[in-house]
């Protein structure tokens, strides 16, 4: 700016251009867009550039084709780990929601200080390396891990479970990641629902529980939406940890990815396959997002 | 609860709440009649929401009790009181249409169907929103959201209905219209209230007798003129309505009369009353539409016009006295064919000697 003014203020005086440019940047949110535009250079480099050439590699490899998405939708090994990868994302999110569901009530609903220790017992995972989780989580599940020792010691079972490189090795590893995706959202619903809205339903007759089902947990109901779709979207990606924790098996979408590119370098149907992985996500967010619209307690809560 | 003469009779006695150190409610007893309109009044933080609280259940009581139509709720459970309360903000459920919303407490105590329809059409016809069923309460203005939550605690025929600050909400004219047909439900239907506000205007409107509160104490209960006209001590008579106080000292004797002198040596004439000694110390209180005014000079009360105040009806005038340099407001009705008196007129005014009340000095002596 100063270079220009300086330029234009040896012809004339620069102010008027300086203002006339104020004038448009405020008229037409150029400021705005200043403000945005560094993250909008980062995710054009280091986003939408990478994702553009999947996509151009997943049609041009090697020439123009469409082979690598119909070996994708015809082949029945490819359908099938679509299938377990969907049905492990359900399965993680049902049990996310079930094991976050009461621990956001009970945060949203203790006196002040303890909800800011547990809300810390929350986040403290986040700074935690997803490596480091699943690397312990193997400590605690293998063989002679630390679950195993103590079911031995106290003569539950005669023999060391299999809890790891399976499906159930899988869950554990992944709901346990994704339990603070699905935590924080209920909380900071729940945290704004409004007492006197309890209080309105006791004094109107509602016992405890009630005043729960009737109006706590409808209006609950936006929270979890949020974090059933978080949870799901993040487990369809998901991959250190199945890779880590799960068995020859357990092979979900994201790994095969990994396999296609960095053992085969099938690059053309590794893309496609990351662009059907990406496809997919954006249709159930789509579907999240038209639940959310539709159901009128969204926007009474959002409006709240 | 279907005797409704005395189904409304509530009683509060020595109702004390702590919150740590401090005392927000202390020691309140009072006694409801059925068919009475009761308001607490005070400034926030008076304790006057913590009682009402206490009442619907929501605040445990350190210590005192609370018996409805002669049987003691201290300890029943909120759920268990069948006591209607319309709150601050309404506390409409969002998720529920209105005819949902006034159902709610006819379906929580397992009344059918059919019957929960008629009732809730009977409640929104009493409260004008028939027709307004299907809506949810966003879909509503304030005033509407105000009557369904009225229709909402009414509807399960509460013996008592707790109202906390219903209108802060509103603007003024839609509060003053709710005030009149607030008054009139109540009139009609026969409704125990007890209702919050910290407007002292609002509960002059409404309210059969008010309970003055301050600092977690009942300062003064009694019908409005009572408190207005023989304000028990100086924070009643400042917070209901306006006045001119003076710290006085008795210096004479007159009969049956005393006369008190301000340290400026403005007199006043004041009623003998029990107790009082030459020399004590007093505080006095005149409400300014008692003092009357004209134009002229050369009496006790003979001043200048410091500053008027134009307010539609009336207009307030400030007057300085001459002689002992005291400050006088008072009210003028803006009646056509009266003299307007403007600011820097030479005035004398005058006032009846009963209209001087004698306060207790500090509000803490009346314990």
């Amino acid at each position: 700016m100063t270079a220009i003014s300086r330029v234009a203020g040896s012809i004339v005086d620069a102010r008027p251009w300086i203002r006339a440019w104020e004038a448009v940047a405020e008229r037409d949110g150029l400021r705005r867009l200043l403000l945005v535009l560094p993250t909008l250079v980062v995710l054009l480099v280091l986003f939408v550039a990478p994702l553009t050439a999947i996509l151009r590699l997943s049609l041009l490899d090697p020439a123009p084709t469409a082979r690598h998405y119909l070996e994708v939708v015809t082949n029945p090994t490819y359908l099938h780990v679509l299938g377990i990868t969907f049905e492990t994302a359900a399965l993680v999110t049902l049990l996310c929601l079930a094991l976050g569901y009461p621990l956001a009530y009970v945060m949203a609903t203790v006196p002040g200080r303890l909800a800011g220790v547990l809300i810390i017992l929350v986040i403290v995972p986040f700074w935690i390396s997803v490596l480091v989780r699943t690397y312990a989580w193997m400590v605690m599940l293998g063989r002679g891990g630390l679950v195993n020792t103590l079911l031995l010691r106290l003569g539950v079972v005669e023999e060391p479970l299999r809890l790891m490189h399976n499906f159930v090795g899988v869950l554990v590893g992944m709901t346990h990641v994704l339990l603070p995706f699905a935590v924080l959202p209920m909380y900071s619903v729940m945290k704004n629902i409004d007492r006197d809205l309890l209080r309105a339903a006791e004094n109107l007759g509602a016992n405890r529980w009630q005043s729960f089902r009737r109006v706590f947990f409808p209006l609950s109901l936006l929270g979890v939406v949020s974090a059933a779709a978080l949870v799901f979207v993040s487990a369809l990606g998901f991959f250190i940890t199945p890779a880590l924790l799960g068995g020859p098996r357990d092979v979900l979408l994201s790994m095969l990815i990994e396999r296609q590119v960095n053992d085969l370098t099938n690059w053309g149907f590794g893309s496609a396959l990351a662009v059907v992985l990406l496809g997919l996500t954006l249709l159930v967010l789509i579907v999240f997002r038209r639940f959310l619209g539709t159901a009128a307690w969204g926007s009474v809560v959002e409006g709240r | 609860m279907t005797d409704g003469v005395s189904a409304g009779h509530l009683e509060l006695v020595g109702l004390s709440r702590h919150f740590g150190d401090t005392l927000a409610v202390d020691r309140v007893s009072l006694t409801i009649l059925a068919g009475e309109f009761v308001t607490l009044l005070g400034p926030s933080g008076s304790g006057k929401t913590t009682t009402l609280m206490m009442i619907a259940g929501f605040v445990r009581p350190s210590a005192g009790e609370i018996h409805l139509a002669g049987r003691p709720i201290t300890r029943t459970p909120p759920y268990r009181r069948n006591v209607g309360m319309v709150f601050q903000n309404y506390a409409l459920f969002p998720h529920m249409t209105v005819f949902n919303n006034v159902a709610f407490s006819l379906e929580m105590r397992g009344i059918r169907k059919r019957e929960i329809a008629g009732r809730v059409g009977e409640a929104l016809d009493l409260v004008k929103l028939a027709g307004y069923e299907g809506r949810l309460p966003r879909q509503l203005s304030g005033g509407q959201q105000q009557r369904v939550a009225l229709a909402r605690a009414l509807v399960f025929n509460p013996p008592v209905l707790l109202m906390d600050e219903p209108l802060g909400a509103l603007d003024k004219k839609l509060r003053e219209h709710m005030q009149l047909e607030l008054k009139r439900l109540q009139a009609a239907l026969g409704l125990t209230v007890l209702y919050v506000t910290h407007d002292q205007e609002e509960a002059l409107v409404l309210s059969d007798r008010i309970a003055v509160m301050n600092h977690g104490r009942i300062e003064q209960f009694g019908r409005p003129p009572e408190l207005y006209e023989t304000p028990a001590n100086d924070f009643v008579a400042a917070f209901i309505g306006e006045s001119n106080f003076f710290e006085a000292t008795l210096v004479d004797r007159l009969d049956a009369r005393w006369v008190a002198e301000t340290p400026k040596k403005l007199r006043f004439v004041v009623p003998d009353r029990d107790g009082l000694r030459l020399g004590q110390h007093v505080r006095l209180s005149l409400r300014p539409e008692k003092v009357a005014v004209e134009h002229g000079t050369g009496s006790d009360y003979a001043g200048v016009v410091e500053e008027t105040i134009y307010i539609g009806g009336v207009t307030k005038l400030m007057v300085r006295l001459e002689d002992s340099d005291e400050t006088v407001t008072l009210v003028r009705l803006n009646s056509t064919g009266l003299p307007a008196i403007r600011r820097g007129d030479q005035v004398r005014l005058g006032w009846d000697p009963a209209d001087v009340k004698l306060l207790a000095s500090r509000s803490e002596e009346t314990r």
